[in-house]
């Protein structure tokens, strides 16, 4: 068994990083697929999206050893940039476990890729991953980086919410469960089928300095 | 392969945006470039573009060498992009496979080669001649105006 939770646009504070898109992974997917482009990534890099479960979710004191998954959808984005859940400059990115009052991260484990550098559909696998044992209100956070790798001035990046953004692990009780990720993408692709795939764009950060 | 074009006005309004394919890129006027996009990978702020085909497929090489700006890091990048394809990872649905090499050197190469795999930039072997349009250094502030004329765009966009 499996439990996925969806990248989704609703806003869901965390004080445990300070992320230009800070969003509920929920154990829904979206019905409408959301743009936010991240705009002001130099060279000091910075932590573009934070997506973090509801509370008591995922629900589990011990996290199981398995496979785990974070899937991005990025729309569109600079030639100049990297982006990943590792570090990207001095900007963090990660999988993470943290307190169920968001102000901590507990456990941390980044890509064993290199950062990615082109647009499109990002499958970012943790294999065998093992945590310590915590507590039953410990969440689970997707934590996005990107840098502008060289050069003066910023670049930008789109994240989209949407049923193909995800993080997904070998959780079980309470929530979505479901057999893997196949049937998380069936689901999608049964939603997407139904033609609600509707896009806004919103535009954050203006800031290009 | 659809391709975005951005002009680059020093001054004034902006040029709209043009759509052409890019089979056509060497019939373009030889006008300052800010912008090309495919495939919604937008590649800016380079001193020179080029676009050939390579068995059909588009690819771009645009780098930066001018010695007032980059003098010893000189930098740039050979971009190829087949046409997106049906990837059975994501359940068949549509993805890129844009292909990649970065070329540097100097404190340029040591950015890069921190990020992934990066070749020295004589390597490069940049094109020449009608296929190479070239860019425009900016104030930063008309740079981005420039960036702020840009579309909002989706790599699906390009099926």
């Amino acid at each position: 068994m499996a439990k996925t939770f969806y990248h989704s646009p609703t806003d869901q504070p965390t004080g445990t990083h300070a992320a230009d898109i800070e969003k509920l992974a929920d154990v829904t997917p979206p019905s409408e697929s959301t743009d936010f482009t991240i705009t002001g990534i130099n060279t000091s890099g910075k932590i573009v999206a934070a997506f973090t479960s509801a509370a008591n979710e995922p629900g589990s004191a011990a996290w199981p050893t398995g496979d785990y998954l974070v899937e991005l959808d990025v729309p569109a984005m600079d030639s100049s940039l990297t982006f990943g859940l590792l570090t990207q400059g001095t900007a963090p990115g990660h999988l993470a476990r943290v307190a169920a009052t968001l102000n901590a991260d507990l456990e941390t484990v980044a890509q064993a890729a290199t950062a990615f550098s082109t647009p499109g559909l990002k499958s970012i696998p943790f294999s065998s991953q093992t945590w310590a044992s915590g507590s039953s209100g410990d969440r689970v956070e997707a934590l996005v980086a990107a840098v502008k790798v060289f050069g003066h001035g910023s670049d930008s990046i789109t994240i989209r919410t949407d049923g193909d953004g995800l993080i997904s692990g070998p959780w079980s009780g309470g929530g979505n469960q479901t057999t893997g990720v196949q049937a998380a993408d069936a689901e999608v692709a049964s939603i997407q089928s139904d033609n609600v795939n509707i896009t806004r764009s919103i535009v954050f950060d203006t800031e290009v300095a | 392969m659809r391709v975005l074009v951005q002009f680059t006005a020093e001054e004034g309004d902006l040029a709209p945006i043009v759509d052409i394919d890019h089979e056509f890129w060497a019939d373009l006027p030889v006008v300052f470039v800010n912008a090309i996009c495919l495939q919604a990978f937008w590649i800016k702020g380079f001193d020179h573009y080029s676009i050939e085909s390579e068995n059909g497929d588009p690819v771009v090489v645009a780098w930066n060498d001018d010695p007032a700006q980059w003098e010893g890091q000189r930098w740039g990048q050979r971009v190829r992009f087949p046409p997106l394809f049906s990837d059975p990872v994501f359940g068949g649905r549509l993805n890129t496979r844009i292909e990649i090499e970065t070329f540097a050197e100097g404190a340029a190469l040591d950015a890069w080669a921190a990020q992934g795999p990066t070749r020295p930039f004589d390597e490069l072997d940049p094109p020449s001649g009608r296929g190479v349009l070239d860019g425009l250094q900016l104030s930063d502030a008309r740079f981005y105006a420039h960036v702020a004329a840009l579309p909002h765009v989706d790599f699906r966009d390009w099926a």
